[in-house]
């Protein structure tokens, strides 16, 4: 029975808070970057297949980029570098989390609306605001960033390219996931609908959790390293520039000290849990596909959960496979080969619970069911080829060879795309209220799988000969690859024709929005909460609050019976599926949305509210930020050994130790101003106590600071100056934004005073104290380290 | 005790981790016989360490306390209604 009559009303505008438009807005800023990752790897492939010849049309790139059409060594490496900027942090993550994440999780938890609606906002503008800045590299004069998306310094520090505004650019992106991921979590752990316990959870959202908690632990670690670097390029400062660095056979004037390993460590600290960002979603999307479309339900649900969260805890014990030649010892090499391994069988796991998922299935071979298919044996050649990776032994030779790119390739693009297709297929339904069509849909898919492993397969054999991946000319002026540089031709021509290959799917989607709607609720008789609302869903998901009453992915198997699954939710309740409750869901019959639950009181079973448990994640990505300059200055100290201190630098133990006392007092003033909120009494004093030895702490930091300019003790002067200013103003900043916060709790709560017959809210003033003592302890912990040590 | 068992276990590790630092220096030709940069980076990766071990045991704790939560609330509903369905009624696998 077709529920159009209660399809919501799609509005666009941009201050929309609805999960659902941000969703969409997220997947389609995520498919336009995409697409333009795809255009930078079309020209790259068009050097690699004939090095040297003119690019047709080549001339309209520039003289600087492209002289006579041929592209130019330098332009080659910004489109590398960018390429996989692109399709890792701008087009595949924020397709997956951003626009399946907004627009599903609500949804298959129950809920009307994520948690921090206008958290999540923030979170995409600052998303796109930073793929924009880095974009613009390319119209700069030194034009993008060069240095591959891995930005290895003292490459990335001494090139004269648009780094810098890729690094500002990584900061608003790492912000965006922050955001995001906190967002996301508190949605799925606080606003769960009745009965949605979590062993009742959708694999996918299982997915998304783990994904979201990932981000938030793994992107402040790139953030610190964003903003050294930064500091290296700015101010001149050597964090990643060891000591008598030569380029072009010139010594560069620095103070040196720096490790580029340093940067090394805290890329891959992201880098690689990234790669479990990429997959875990994509994993749950499959699921949720293969289970739908083979009525089956998902074999050992407990273990593949399980697994999920496993990689959660091992995806960052193994981020130093990255780095094996570059001397590490037998002892961390051999560290962390065995938690390489060790992350392997967690995959494994979940992949042979959805292959063993299929035995005894009743499998419709749909569009997006062959996407899903064919994403296991792809996911599984892409892991599978991972392991010689990651023992040192076999990377000495693979390191940096078309083999590596063969790897991961697999994994994100026949792997983690085909994912993402498979979800489009699946989900497009409850989205527009329209169906894809199915004829189209496997005339996109057969070609694509056939290109893909066109142009991924020969990687490994080409990888295999020992052809390194960074070569402007593919390999075509080494002897030894000579064998090989034929595949070079195969795998471009694969790479173009699978842009072509995109038209039935591209032509399927403006065809079905071309065709009148049919708002079927739920085309695939599926068990998830999704399908239990109109198509596409009412703007806060559900007329009332849905509940759940069993498991997901239980399906009938005796042959008389006419239903075959047990959704999740309530067929006689109130919360049945929109094709039962048309009449219900129509406004004018006094269907009421549902709001958003645990903001003034804590939820039962976590016993927080939202923002407290946004307020413990949020401090928890601060942890991971200063953690990692904590990291940073050790290895830095240490390793300069003698050679760390700077002349003239005294910061002395007086100094220092009466501003900490100042900033100590502050935070006893706080505790003693939240005490007295609880009793109802007034807290101006205190909280303006508070504020006034803030003030003056962070007065004094910035005179001493002064005074150090004053002085010519700057960043360049050495490693210990420049982790000084760095680590103060850091602190700095982030005592002053919670200062600002706190005075607007201040207010706030001197209004809720004035409220007749009613008792003050203190949450905001305890949580934003809470935020105040942390900043504080921070700066106990560097006091030591730069005054007392 | 048992609440203790899992903080002890991850406290074992790094305590175990750090005797292991002054082994795990640098390249296996020296093995970083009285090089300070061995020295750093061997504390810098562990330190790197300490804030993701802090950090998951906290979240997992929290995770952990809400399922059993969750349990009682679950099993104190069913002890109170014994009419209300099955969670896996009617279904074969």
């Amino acid at each position: 029975m077709p529920t159009d009559a209660v399809a919501a009303p799609v509005r666009w505008g941009p201050t929309s808070l609805d999960p659902k438009r941000i969703g969409l807005r997220y997947g389609l800023t995520g498919a336009a970057f995409l697409f333009l990752g795809f255009l930078l790897m079309v020209l790259m492939r068009w050097q690699l297949a004939y090095p040297g010849e003119a690019l047709p049309l080549g001339t309209w790139l520039g003289e600087s980029r492209a002289p006579q059409g041929v592209l130019a060594p330098e332009f080659y490496n910004q489109l590398g570098a960018m390429h996989g900027t692109i399709m890792i942090f701008l087009a595949v993550v924020p397709m997956l989390i951003g626009g399946f994440g907004n627009y599903l999780v609500p949804l298959m938890i129950g809920a009307p609306q994520v948690a921090f609606p206008r958290l999540n906002a923030l979170s995409y503008w600052s998303y796109l605001l930073g793929g924009i800045v880095m974009l613009a590299g390319f119209v700069t004069p030194g034009g993008a960033a060069a240095s591959g998306w891995t930005s290895y310094p003292p490459l990335a520090i001494v090139e004269i390219s648009g780094q810098t505004l890729w690094l500002v650019g990584m900061v608003f992106v790492s912000i965006s996931s922050t955001l995001g991921a906190v967002n996301m979590l508190v949605t799925i752990i606080q606003l769960r609908c009745p009965g949605m316990t979590l062993g009742r959870l959708p694999f996918f959202v299982w997915g998304q959790m783990v994904s979201a908690f990932l981000l938030l632990l793994a992107f402040p670690p790139l953030q610190a390293a964003a903003v050294l670097q930064l500091m290296d390029r700015v101010a001149g400062s050597s964090f990643f520039l060891p000591s008598g660095l030569v380029v072009s056979g010139e010594i560069v004037e620095i103070s040196g000290g720096g490790s580029p390993l340093l940067w090394q460590h805290l890329f891959w600290f992201l880098a690689h849990p990234e790669v479990y960002v990429l997959i875990l979603p994509a994993l749950g999307i499959v699921t949720e596909v293969i289970t739908t479309h083979g009525r089956v339900a998902l074999w050992g649900r407990r273990w593949a959960v399980g697994s999920v969260l496993a990689i959660g805890v091992l995806a960052f014990l193994v981020w130093a496979h990255h780095m094996f030649l570059t001397g590490m010892g037998t002892v961390i090499s051999g560290f962390f080969q065995a938690t390489t391994m060790i992350i392997s069988i967690p995959s494994v796991v979940i992949l042979s619970c959805l292959f063993l998922s299929l035995w005894g299935s009743r499998l419709r071979y749909r569009s997006a069911t062959l996407f899903a298919l064919a994403f296991l044996p792809m996911f599984g050649i892409g892991g599978l080829t991972g392991l010689p990776l990651g023992m040192a032994i076999a990377n000495l030779q693979l390191h940096d060879t078309y083999y590596v790119l063969g790897h991961f390739h697999y994994v994100v693009a026949p792997g983690t795309l085909f994912a993402i297709f498979a979800g489009i297929y699946h989900w497009f339904p409850k989205i527009t209220g329209r169906r894809l069509s199915e004829r189209l849909g496997k005339l996109h898919f057969w070609p694509t799988l056939v290109l893909m492993n066109g142009i991924f397969f020969p990687m490994f054999i080409v990888g295999l000969a020992g052809v390194s991946r960074r070569l402007y000319d593919g390999g075509a002026g080494y002897a030894f690859a000579r064998d090989v540089t034929s595949l070079q031709e195969l795998m471009s021509f694969c790479a173009w024709a699978l842009g072509i290959a995109q038209v039935p799917f591209l032509l399927n989607l403006a065809l079905s929005l071309k065709r009148p709607a049919t708002n079927t609720a739920d085309p695939w008789s599926g068990c998830t909460l999704e399908w239990a609302t109109a198509s596409p869903p009412l703007p806060l998901n559900f007329p009332s609050e849905p509940r759940v009453v069993r498991a997901p992915y239980l399906f009938v198997r005796e042959p008389n019976q006419t239903e075959d699954v047990e959704p999740q939710w309530s067929r006689h309740g109130s919360d049945g599926p929109a094709a039962e409750l048309a009449e219900t869901l129509r406004p004018e019959n006094g269907a009421t949305p549902t709001s958003l639950r645990w903001i003034s009181s804590p939820r039962p079973d976590t016993g927080v509210t939202n923002g407290a448990l946004a307020l413990w994640l949020f401090l928890a990505a601060e942890v991971m930020f200063f953690g990692s300059l904590l990291s940073s200055y050790v290895l830095l100290r240490l390793g300069n050994g003698e050679r760390w201190a700077v002349e003239g630098l005294d910061l002395g133990a007086g100094p220092g130790a009466w501003k900490a006392a100042v900033l100590v007092a502050s935070s006893v003033a706080l505790l003693l101003a939240v005490r007295r909120a609880r009793v109802g009494r007034s807290v101006r004093a205190l909280g303006a106590t508070t504020l006034l030895l803030g003030a003056t702490f962070l007065g004094a930091r910035a005179s001493e600071l002064a005074g150090l300019a004053s002085a010519g003790l700057v960043p360049r002067s050495g490693v210990a100056t420049a982790m000084f200013y760095t680590v103060s103003g850091l602190q700095g900043l982030h005592l002053l934004a919670v200062a600002i916060v706190l005075l607007v709790a201040m207010v706030k709560k001197g209004g809720d005073r004035g409220s007749a017959n009613r008792i003050p809210d203190t949450r905001p003033l305890r949580l934003v104290s809470i935020a105040w003592h942390f900043f504080v302890a921070v700066w106990l912990v560097f006091f030591t380290l730069f005054h007392l040590t | 005790m048992r609440r203790l068992l899992f903080p002890a276990a991850i406290a074992t590790a790094w305590v175990a981790g750090g005797a292991l630092a002054s082994a795990a220096w640098t390249c296996s030709v020296c093995f970083g016989a009285g090089d300070p940069d061995a020295s750093g980076f061997a504390w810098g990766v562990l330190i790197l360490l300490i804030p993701v071990a802090i950090v998951q045991v906290a979240l997992f704790r929290f995770l952990l306390r809400a399922v059993r939560r969750e349990g009682a609330s679950v099993r104190r509903r069913a002890g109170g209604s014994s009419s209300a369905g099955s969670a896996h009624g009617g279904v074969v696998r």
